[in-house]
């Protein structure tokens, strides 16, 4: 019987071809993804889908240009198809400054605990559409007029493999099981906002029934909205509402790129306070169990844990092999490229696990001493803000007027302002923490923030 | 097997789909899809990225006994394509022991159809080399302009897309698709003010973007907006009349009307559910989703679920008319498919999908629309837009005047606009004749290439907010 290559030897073999044909430097990246998604639709199961695919992504240097190229089909035809148009844009290209090479190993890749669960691997279609539909029976049995407009189950085992001719040749496996679902009230004509619940994790730890009930629970609380009319507030934001608004402002300024490209308003601030004592950030790559963790960064640096930013000092910021050397700093692991088919685009700086240290109040009293907050869950217009001011303006929703103990829904309230004028005055961080995509953060409480309504 | 011409597949796809039927299944379709697609980034006078690939794979729907199976696969053979059929039903079967299903598709008669795309200048025949001047022509323009321009970005992709449908009704569709597409962003700084501006085009036709925009013109022309963004005012927030230009119009009318009209969100409860046949607005206004627009992003013969791509009236003279369906939704609902289903690529389902969104023309002149405002702002371009279901919108705007007195003023930065979609609406009391189709993407969990505009529009009162 015919023996099928490893998704190592594929790459092995991906720069043999392109030096054979004419580049200089290459680095192969080969990644096999496998998995199946169950998705709900309009508060019915709707279907299932099984997902094979691979792919090969190959950055080539020509006189020290680059071009970047990929295929689904990983053929010899297929291939020697890409690697002749990549040294064609690689010739095309400018000549990379202050290049020093692609990444050379580290002494040693310490594998990542709890990032691989062999009962997701082997889970089965129909234990995936068995979780949705207990999520589905979870959200709409709190009440009749829970609608769950989408929801889905998915489950995936990726592999990916490095190899390039600096000699980097490392292969790992991850899983990662999730849950979300999104979902109204509708009641005599009106209806609430889309209100959304997720929970992904890369073991099998995860619990549909208490998506289910979270995400119905949470479309009932915005039935009935008030107006409120007030000109400024303390906001709490919660660990969905902070990812939506630090993700397009405070992380796109900590990317080196951005800084070396004058794109940050966090150029030469390092060893500066840019917020509040109580602000910690990290960023942990190889955390246990994280997201977004594997035992090298996409392109074959081990990941790690650095400090960002210090008790509201900035400490550093987040590169990648090319742009450490660019802005002398070391190289924090933060090479990734973007989710599913990973193999499609050649490695950005992003933070993998960001972790924001949590404070030391629980999320209960947070709202029993904060009468006359808002309590933030979303936003909306979160990626029109300018990441190279900071400025933001954005509709909260949903949102939660707190008042006597009690939550009461608003509506049409904006929020506006600057994100590094309010991470200065923060007044309060929760204890307990939670992962939304890259961020590991807590409740946090702003002592003001600009309102109109 | 190198796809491009249908007969090369029809033998095997109809094998596949006699194979499946005959295990079953009441339905299945094949999309077999490759694309090669180019994608280049400068930013400054850097070539940050230099990107080709080609796509290639199949996405399988098979319907049996009313619960729906799909599989991807990103091989593109018999053999997989059979297995990954087969999987499709199994996991079709698996799920109808679970579950009581009610899926289905609204089907259509056979038909054999194939649309060859009408290139002007094929983007391949463009070197990379002359691509590339061309975009760093842009930067110069745009450094040339001032020497507050500090940064300047700049996207382009051209995807040529083969795109072949084989369903179990005898469809066999194949269809040639092109998009190229260019995205300029530029941002300035002058002291402690920073602003930006950006810029979209594009074009089914080929490397024709540059044909009317000479590239180092439209450099200039994009730094001009961010120079005059630099000695601009904050907004004053609060409740005032607007004018829109066609580019707030299209993401207006596509983001704040247009996903509430996709039926698969209003059955899901947006505010449109209980309201199509109501009149919400003026006789002026109509509303339509049109895949017929002469060179627009959504300008399609046929969907990616193979059904004819038809005209969409959203709103009629102020009256909401209809909802854009897909196979699934237009059976449910007892109507026709209106051609709205379409997927990023073969590793997508298809989804409900606008096409060119737009406003249609009315009869003032563009003028008329400023008289009597004796305080209000005009909005020219858009920043970003985002909608709920529940029928509220908030639009970034990057390029806004004040109008006083019925006069274009000082430029504003760092505004936006949101407010109820159909309140929104109710008050818009005066469309201009002009018209514009502007391009863009749209997110829905995937990607789409889509088209939206109209005239300019005046609104009597909408939440205009902006930075403290």
């Amino acid at each position: 019987m015919e023996r099928k290559p490893g998704l190592l030897e594929i790459a092995s073999i991906c720069v043999k071809r392109a030096l054979s044909m004419g580049a200089e430097e290459v680095e192969a990246y080969v990644w096999r993804g496998r998995g199946c998604i169950a998705h709900i639709k309009m508060n019915e199961f709707s279907d299932v889908s099984s997902l094979h695919d691979e792919g090969v992504g190959l950055r080539i240097l020509v006189e020290g240009k680059m071009g970047f190229v990929y295929c689904s089909n990983l053929s010899l035809e297929s291939l020697d198809e890409i690697v002749r148009n990549g040294i064609k844009l690689a010739k095309a290209s400018k000549t990379i400054q202050d290049w020093l090479g692609f990444k050379e190993p580290d002494e040693k890749y310490p594998p990542i605990p709890k990032i691989f669960d062999s009962k997701i691997d082997t889970i089965g279609s129909s234990k995936i559409v068995e979780m949705a539909l207990e999520a589905l029976d979870s959200a709409i049995s709190i009440d009749k007029r829970v609608v769950v407009v989408n929801g889905k189950v998915l489950a995936l085992k990726e592999t990916k493999a490095i190899v390039n001719t600096n000699g980097i040749y490392n292969i790992d496996h991850g899983t990662i099981i999730g849950v979300g679902m999104g979902a109204v009230v509708h009641e005599a004509g009106m209806a609430t906002p889309v209100v959304s619940e997720y929970d992904y994790s890369r073991m099998m730890t995860i619990s549909p029934g208490k998506i289910g009930r979270s995400v119905g629970e949470k479309a009932l609380s915005c039935l009935n909205p008030i107006s409120i009319r007030v000109r400024q507030m303390p906001v709490i934001m919660t660990e969905k509402a902070l990812y939506y608004l630090l993700k397009y402002t405070l992380f796109e300024a900590l990317k080196a790129d951005n800084v070396v490209k004058g794109r940050s308003p966090l150029i030469n601030k390092i060893g500066k306070p840019i917020a509040s004592e109580k602000l910690t950030i990290l960023d942990d790559g190889s955390l246990p169990g994280g997201l977004n963790s594997w035992s090298f960064d996409d392109e074959g640096a081990r990941t790690r844990r650095t400090i960002i930013v210090g008790e509201g000092e900035l400490k550093g910021f987040l590169t990648d092999n090319y742009y450490a050397h660019k802005i002398n700093l070391k190289n924090t692991a933060n090479a990734l490229r973007s989710s599913f088919s990973r193999y499609i685009k050649p490695p950005q700086i992003a933070p993998l696990n960001a972790i924001i240290l949590p404070g030391d109040w629980s999320k209960e009293e947070m709202l029993s001493e904060s009468n006359g907050s808002l309590l933030v869950d979303g936003l909306q217009g979160a990626h029109s803000s300018n990441p190279e001011t900071g400025e933001f303006s954005v509709v909260a929703t949903p949102a939660w007027l707190i008042r006597e103990g009690e939550l009461k829904p608003v509506k049409n309230v904006m929020m506006a302002g600057n994100i590094y004028n309010i991470i200065k005055d923060i007044e309060a961080l929760s204890k307990e923490t939670r992962q939304v995509d890259f961020l590991i953060a807590p409740w946090i409480k702003f002592e003001k923030m600009r309102i109109i309504t | 097997m190198v796809p491009g011409v249908i007969m090369d597949y029809i033998d095997e796809m109809r094998k596949v789909i006699d194979l499946v039927m005959r295990e079953g299944a009441s339905f299945i379709d094949i999309r077999l899809e490759r694309s090669v697609k180019n994608y280049f980034e400068i930013r400054n006078d850097v070539v940050e990225y230099l990107g080709m690939g080609v796509d290639e794979g199949a996405f399988i729907r098979v319907l049996y006994n009313n619960h729906v199976g799909h599989c991807v696969c990103s091989k593109i053979n018999y053999r997989d394509i059979s297995n990954a059929a087969l999987n499709a039903l199994k996991i079709a079967k698996l799920s109808s022991k679970r579950v009581g299903g009610k899926k289905g598709f609204y089907e259509l008669s056979s038909r054999t159809d194939r649309i060859q795309a009408y290139l002007r200048v094929d983007p391949s025949d463009i070197s990379p080399e002359e691509k590339v001047n061309d975009l760093l022509n842009i930067c110069k323009g745009a450094f040339g302009y001032s020497s507050s321009i500090k940064s300047v970005t700049v996207k382009y992709m051209d995807l040529k897309t083969n795109k072949q449908y084989y369903s179990s009704e005898e469809r066999f569709i194949e269809q040639e698709q092109n998009i190229v597409w260019l995205y300029v962003w530029i941002s300035g700084r002058e002291v402690d003010i920073a602003t930006s501006a950006r810029e979209e085009l594009g074009s089914i036709e080929g490397y024709t973007i540059f044909k009317n925009n000479d590239p180092y013109e439209l450099g200039s022309r994009v730094a001009e907006r961010v120079v005059k963004q630099l000695g601009a005012k904050t907004p004053k927030g609060g409740r005032m009349p607007v004018v829109m230009a066609p580019n707030v119009v299209g993401v207006f009318a596509h983001e704040a009307f247009g996903h509430l009209a996709e039926a698969d969100l209003a059955l899901s409860g947006s505010i449109i559910m209980d309201r199509v046949g109501s009149k919400i607005g003026s006789e002026e206004l109509t509303i339509i989703d049109d895949p017929t627009i002469p060179g627009g992003f959504g300008t399609m013969k046929y969907d990616d679920e193979g059904v004819e791509a038809i005209k969409v009236y959203l709103i009629k003279n102020g009256v909401i008319k209809g909802l854009m369906h897909s196979r699934e939704t237009a059976l449910m609902t007892g109507t026709r498919p209106t051609g709205n289903a379409r997927a990023e690529n073969y590793r997508f389902k298809p989804i409900i999908r606008m096409r060119n969104t737009i406003i249609e023309p009315g009869s003032h002149e563009v003028e008329e629309l400023f008289e009597g405002i004796k305080f209000g702002y005009y909005l020219k371009s858009f920043r970003g837009g985002q909608a709920n279901l529940d029928g509220t919108f908030q639009v970034g705007i990057q390029e806004a005047y004040e109008i006083v007195n019925g006069e274009v003023g000082d430029p504003v930065r760092n505004m936006s606009i949101c407010g109820n979609t159909l309140e929104t609406l109710s008050l818009i009391d005066a469309i201009a004749k002009d018209f514009e189709l502007e391009y863009g993407r749209c997110g829905k969990g995937q990607l789409a290439f889509v088209s939206d505009g109209g005239p300019h529009i005046r609104v009597r009162e909408i939440m205009v907010g902006g930075e403290a």
